[in-house]
């Protein structure tokens, strides 16, 4: 098993520059509304609408990241009392019950989908947008978080059986208070990048 | 049936899994055993609701907004701005940290971030003038956490988004009392330094006041910030969303303009923005299918049945939920501490007789606190990543006058609500 | 009679702050069917606003089984299905006795529709109080409205707004009351007297009180939970429904009125001091404009969405008690 980032860490940054794109493009169509409506009395763009879809599509999309990124919150005050060992199979126990939530997001949410679709829903205002297309981007966010909260627990039952805790404990484990603070020394650390944009 | 849903959640979540796993077991579970209807199934439509609502959506704004701003190259003159200003206190920078973080709060949303920024800008001066770096970084750690006292607030957004309470009237209450703090933390570091004045460090150069009114332009920029996100909202211009997202643009623009931002960057940016959206409405959605269940099966309502039965007066269980929520922050996250209690502790307030505005202010000093209290405090993780070397418990001693701030301010906020209510009341006309 | 048998019915309510579940529906679910039925059917409630809900759905809830029976804000699901919209279609009744006429009328319709393509059955169909122009500056007239943002809700509510130029802008309800006041939007439509109760009188000073709609309701049971109730409690339930249904609009008739004088304090209120919101004068203009916009625009829009085959029925209901007929094209 090679160290290289695996194809769901390299996947879900894609997804999540563009969700932030996204959000980039939410923040200039609602500001030419907001300049729109107080020059001329007019919106140009419906940004509060297609907005809110964005934000959908952002969110889901941005799901696996955050996990392959170990920004999902745990809560640590007992496991750090645990012994390593222990540590390890609260770690299998915590993607395993995290793949099943993503199972079921990702289950209802298509339960959802094919509810507009049946019934040809559109959203209650002018643009009237069928629902089936926003909601069907969401639920690609969602498919992916499946996929890489089932690879991540198969990759973490296989490291296990090899006995390499530490990869586990690199991968799924909760964040440790040094890796915590390099994660804001690295925000610091982009600041200063900034400057030298040859950096990354 | 309420017992069950505490034991299970303090097992699921004790066994350290993810907490909107936690959250969302509990939920299945309290609706497979009490509950004859596929509560589940609800769980795909309060999905689209949370990840389609539009105050929500000043969630991302605020965070790319910071992660932004911090490339910007604003803050750096806004700092030596201040510096002009209140550098000559007895405590010297450590004023002028508290002030600029005041100010940075006053355009970002995240305490987080504005701490990020202000640490980053401020710590070279610690070593060259020979501070101490315990109260030092205390100011930037209890400094930071103004970001979301003073609006506007991504935590007032949600709690907003939670409770059903205006968002507009939630940032027009926190308005005194997010300044009165940051007098309070100017006052507890002038009277320390008082005392002991070897904690003080070099007081600035004093400046003439012709370079004191030239050092203005220098708050140029954070001022139009805050017009745009804050200004905007009460001068009829955009809601609370459409403001964040003007702060958006406005930060892109000012980072062009000081030809700080490269494509690079803006990935990190991005990167940033939905590692922290996505973490946040994950949660959010699990407490909001969590309240759906304990709402139907009536569980909420018997916790504030049982609240009011308990014969205390408001103010005796207002004061053990202010105890619970300080003993908590020492240990849970944040945003995940307020997402999962509001929609049970709102109502308990509301009914006992308190404004939920004014409870919202309170709610979002607690949080502030719980930023600054070991072990699990994410100002201290920032402010000690900023530094980068020495022991952390520095960090954690220099903030404890602060938390003492914290609660006296929350003192204050009881006894006289109007701290938070007569701004809102004021400009209401009511 | 023999006893019914004991069943116990989970009831999701309209809108918490409303009079209209305070006062009725509330109390109907937790006093009136237990006493009526000697205690043999007991009902739990909870406002859907209260369980994290924002409306639209509502009804693929309960269509999906999660609660037996519920009420919900037509307008609120029009996007869902226009059909939704056909009894309280902006402009088409200009009293609560020509709306009532026109939901009995299009009520085999609602009831089919539910029952064959939603899998619910209908069980009352009810309003809310005219819903009416709360706004910052004075309108004499619709004409006013040219250039105005207006919290709608609802695509009928918008198209009206839209023809006299102004822009519907859709809104959460407990946001309204803060973007009037700051001016995000000049105008807001409600009830009269949910306008009051919400406080709208403390941001916007005038009332236009032309009824723009009525802001219909309808409450419905989950199918397979009705179709397997005995036949004694689904003719008690509707008998009940039925008085209920008679309460609310009633209730309605009594607070239309009673609004505007909350608002005005042209008359006694009996729900708190009166505010001082200044009333305009409905003009014969207006009356005329209504009509214009529900012809010109409100009606083909709707028709175009519902399609030919719901239209038509529209035409053979409704049409005949106002006397229009829309068409698609
Ligand atoms: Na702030
Ligand atoms: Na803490």
């Amino acid at each position: 098993m090679s160290e290289r980032p695996a194809f769901t860490a390299r996947g879900s940054q894609w997804l999540a520059w563009i969700g932030g794109g996204l959000m980039l493009a939410s923040a200039v169509l609602i500001t030419c509304d907001v300049v729109a409506r107080n020059l001329f009395a007019s919106t140009i763009f419906e940004s509060f609408e297609l907005s809110t879809y964005a934000l959908a599509a952002t969110v889901s999309l941005g799901f696996a990241f955050a996990l392959t990124t170990k920004a999902h919150v745990r809560i640590e005050v007992l496991y750090i009392l645990a012994p390593a060992g222990v540590r390890r199979g609260l770690d299998l126990l915590a993607i395993l019950s995290l793949a099943a939530v993503a199972f079921a997001l990702t289950w209802f949410g298509i339960q959802t989908v094919a509810e507009s679709l049946t019934l040809g829903a559109r959203s209650n205002s002018a643009l009237a947008v069928p629902l089936v297309i926003p909601q069907g981007i969401w639920l690609a966010g969602l498919i992916w978080f499946l996929i890489t909260t089932t690879w991540l627990a198969g990759r973490t039952i296989v490291l296990l059986a090899r006995g390499r805790f530490d990869a586990v404990e690199r991968e799924v484990g909760i964040v440790s208070l040094e890796e915590e603070i390099e994660a804001s020394t690295e925000a610091h650390q982009r600041g200063r990048d900034a400057q030298r944009p040859e950096a990354r | 049936m309420l017992l069950v849903a505490v034991l299970l959640l303090l097992v699921l979540v004790g066994s350290a899994l993810h907490v909107a796993s936690a959250l969302g077991f509990l939920g299945a579970a309290l609706s497979s055993i009490y509950s004859p209807f596929p509560l589940l199934k609800a769980l795909g439509e309060l999905m689209w609701a949370a990840s389609s609502d539009f105050i929500l959506l000043a969630v991302p704004m605020f965070i790319l907004t910071g992660e932004i701003l911090l490339r910007s190259g604003v803050t750096e003159r806004m700092y030596d701005g201040l510096d002009r200003w209140v550098g000559q206190l007895p405590g010297g920078l450590m004023h002028t940290n508290i002030a600029a973080s005041a100010i940075f709060a006053a355009t970002s949303g995240s305490s987080v971030a504005t701490a990020a920024t202000i640490g980053t800008v401020s710590m070279p001066n610690m070593r060259r003038h020979g501070y101490n770096p315990a109260l030092f970084l205390g100011t930037i750690a209890a400094g930071g956490t103004l970001g979301i006292l003073i609006p506007p607030s991504i935590n007032m957004v949600i709690y907003g988004m939670l409770s059903e309470t205006s968002v507009p009237e939630l940032y027009l209450a926190a308005f005194i009392p997010g300044f009165l703090l940051a007098g309070l933390f100017s006052l507890a570091v002038w009277v320390i330094c008082l005392v002991r004045p070897a904690l003080g460090g070099k007081r600035s150069l004093p400046v003439g006041t012709l370079e004191r009114i030239r050092s203005l332009v220098s708050l140029g920029p954070p001022l139009l910030l805050f017009l745009l996100v804050v200004g905007s909202i009460y001068a009829g211009l955009a809601t609370p969303t459409e403001a964040a997202s003007l702060g958006v643009v406005a930060s892109l623009l000012l980072a062009l303009a000081n030809r700080r931002l490269s494509v690079a960057a803006l990935l990190r940016a991005f990167e940033g923005t939905v590692r922290t959206t996505s973490m946040v409405m994950l949660i959010v959605i699990a407490a909001l299918f969590v309240n759906f269940v304990m709402s139907t099966l009536g569980i909420t309502d018997a916790v504030v049945m049982a609240m009011t039965r308990l014969d205390w007066s408001p103010l005796a269980v207002l004061l053990v939920i202010i105890a619970a929520y300080l003993v908590l922050g020492c240990f849970v996250e944040t945003l995940t501490l307020m997402i999962a209690t509001t929609p049970i502790v709102v109502p308990i307030i509301t009914k006992l007789g308190y404004s939920p505005v004014w409870f919202g202010v309170v709610f979002v000093i607690l949080i502030e606190a719980a930023l600054i209290t070991p072990p699990i405090g994410m100002n201290l993780f920032v402010v000690q990543s900023v530094r980068g070397q020495g022991p952390f418990r520095d960090v954690v001693r220099g903030s404890a006058p602060f938390l003492l701030m914290m609660l006296a301010l929350i003192g204050l906020l009881i006894a006289a609500p109007d701290l938070a209510l007569w701004l809102p009341r004021a400009l209401s006309g009511k | 009679a023999d006893p019914l048998p004991k069943t116990t019915v989970n009831v999701v309510g309209n809108l918490g702050i409303t009079t209209q579940y305070k006062d009725l529906e509330a109390p109907f679910w937790t006093h009136k069917i237990p006493d009526a039925s000697d205690g043999a059917v007991t009902a739990k409630i909870k406002p859907w606003n209260e369980m994290g809900l924002k409306g639209p759905e509502v009804f693929r809830l309960l269509r999906q089984g999660l609660f037996d029976i519920a009420t919900a804000q037509m307008g609120h699901m029009a996007g869902d299905a226009p059909i939704n919209d056909a009894t309280d279609l902006a402009g088409v009744s200009p009293t609560i006795e020509v709306f009532s006429q026109v939901t009995q009328a299009f009520r085999p319709e609602l009831e089919r529709y539910y029952e064959k393509e939603f899998k619910v059955k209908l069980l009352g169909l009810w309003s809310f109080q005219a819903q009416v122009l709360y706004c910052r500056e004075q309108i004499r007239g619709l004409a006013d409205l040219k250039g105005k943002r207006v919290r709608t809700s609802g695509a009928s509510q918008s198209d009206f707004i839209e023809h006299f130029g102004g822009s519907g802008v859709s809104m959460a309800f407990g946001e309204v009351q803060q973007a009037l006041a700051n001016g995000v939007i000049d105008c807001a439509i409600t009830g009269t007297l949910g306008g009051y109760k919400a406080k709208w009188f403390e941001s916007a000073k005038f009332l236009h009180p032309l009824p723009i709609n009525w802001g219909s309701s309808a409450q419905a049971a989950n199918l397979a939970f009705w179709n397997k109730l005995p036949a004694g409690v689904q003719s008690f339930l509707l008998a009940q429904i039925k008085t209920l249904e008679a309460d609310v609009w009633e209730q309605n008739r009594r607070e239309n009125d009673l609004g505007i004088a909350c608002n005005t304090g042209t008359a006694p209120c009996s729900e708190g001091p009166a505010a001082k919101m200044t009333l305009s004068t409905v003009s014969e203009s207006d009356l005329a404009l209504r009509k214009e916009a529900l012809l010109k625009t409100v009606l083909p829009r709707w028709a175009k969405r519902c399609g030919t085959d719901c239209t038509a029925r529209w035409n053979a209901t409704v049409g005949k008690v106002v006397n229009l007929q829309a068409s698609p094209n």
